[in-house]
């Protein structure tokens, strides 16, 4: 290759590509592709051979099927927001520098309210300075916005039961399939070495509380964040 | 999406495809998605230059850039529709405004993925073509001379100035949230 000059543009710019959730084909359409692959003709006329054809094609649907659904599957376990919410706790909340990433852009709520998001505004006030809970209140340390993962985040530091605990915001890109599921489990919980997290999303919102403690002592704050969100947080 | 054996080259090319083409899919859909800002636009183009594509893979050569390959039939695909819809060119005054930055600033560190694309969306188009196969897809500028149907000189003047037009957006929107930084 001829191609010269290593630029950092294109680092950034290839990182947004790969990201962008707009971007992205759907799975069923790539899958779909396999389907132009050629078909026998000059025996195709012949019953047996005719029967071939249709088992092949109906072989194929079902291939597309079972890999498209498996696509979807595999893109929701991954689930890079959440991933992306656990990577800001981690090193904006506990302030880890390793490996060389950490979160970048920090603002104030208002700033990142006036500039980016304007949905954050509830954040400035929402939840309040003390969250009660059935163990045991918890109370705001820092309102902030930052950026982690390509994702720019409303960032509520709280300590609860002794411990950091982080409520993180950001818009959501729910799938129509993702949206399915939320109806089913409103709350998703998953546990990412020493950390849970807990998922909530609202119609144009992703919202995780994430922290050091077990889902039994994490999920009376998370449930009490969550019907607040839910109410004041923009639709769309 | 059937196609037609004789027509096609039957199972071992097919089978070759598959394998040096097909992987190709979603980076051709990433690309094809963000010139054309429609789905259906973009698998429409997608689809119809992997027909394109297998139709004449027995003129691919072994060995080279498949990717490339594809992109610059997806190029063609992409002119060809463009004629059909007699649209006009587009019309910009991006080189008086290259002119009148003098220095290179740095890459911001602080822009979400969303605000750099959208960054990039505000540049005119021909400086995106050459920006996007160059940083996002990794052509070379030969490569992309022959995607885009233009001069290799007009490949490097494009790409210097879309850079450099690219890096001062970026720039700007950045300043003030560096100085917000500082100040909380």
């Amino acid at each position: 290759m001829e191609n010269q000059e290593v630029d950092p543009l294109g680092t950034t710019l290839k990182r947004a590509f790969e990201r962008a959730p707009g971007l992205q084909p759907r799975p069923e359409f790539i899958a779909g592709l396999t389907t132009l692959r050629p078909l026998p003709t000059a025996v195709s006329r012949t019953p047996r051979f005719r029967a071939t054809r249709w088992l092949t094609i109906a072989a194929t649907f079902l291939l597309v099927g079972i890999g498209g659904y498996w696509s979807f599957e595999a893109r929701l376990s991954a689930d890079p927001l959440r991933e992306a919410a656990i990577g800001d706790h981690r090193y904006c909340a506990l302030g880890l520098t390793t490996n060389g990433k950490e979160a970048t852009g920090i603002t104030s709520l208002a700033e990142a309210v006036s500039r980016y998001e304007p949905g954050f505004r509830v954040l400035e006030d929402e939840p309040g300075d003390e969250i009660p809970t059935s163990d045991g209140p918890a109370r705001v340390l820092n309102r902030h916005s930052c950026v982690f993962g390509g994702r720019r985040f409303a960032h509520i530091i709280l300590d609860y039961r002794h411990t950091s605990v982080s409520l993180i915001v950001t818009r959501g890109a729910a799938t129509r399939w993702s949206i399915h599921r939320i109806a089913a489990h409103e709350m998703t919980t998953a546990r990412w070495n020493d950390l849970t997290v807990m998922s909530i999303r609202t119609a144009g919102y992703a919202v995780f509380v994430v922290g050091g403690l077990p889902a039994s002592e994490l999920s009376p704050l998370a449930g009490a964040l969550s019907a607040d969100l839910r109410r004041v947080l923009p639709k769309e | 999406m059937t196609t037609d054996n004789t027509r096609y080259g039957g199972d071992r090319t097919w089978a070759t495809f598959e394998a040096e083409a097909l992987p190709h899919a979603d980076r051709l859909f990433r690309l094809a998605m963000w010139f054309e800002r429609n789905r259906q636009e973009a698998e429409d183009l997608v689809q119809e230059t992997m027909v394109r594509a297998l139709r004449s893979f027995h003129r691919f050569e072994p060995g080279t850039n498949c990717r490339a390959w594809l992109i610059t039939i997806l190029q063609n695909v992409r002119r060809n529709r463009r004629r059909a819809r007699q649209r006009s060119p587009i019309m910009d005054d991006a080189g008086d405004r290259i002119a009148a930055a003098p220095f290179v600033p740095p890459i911001p560190q602080t822009l979400t993925d969303e605000e750099v694309l959208a960054a990039l969306s505000r540049m005119p188009e021909r400086f995106q073509e050459v920006v996007v196969l160059c940083d996002v897809e990794d052509l070379s500028y030969k490569e992309i001379a022959a995607a885009l149907d233009i001069p290799l000189g007009t490949v490097m003047s494009r790409l210097h100035r879309g850079r450099a037009l690219l890096r001062s957006e970026l720039a700007s929107m950045n300043g003030s949230l560096t100085r917000e930084r500082a100040n909380v």
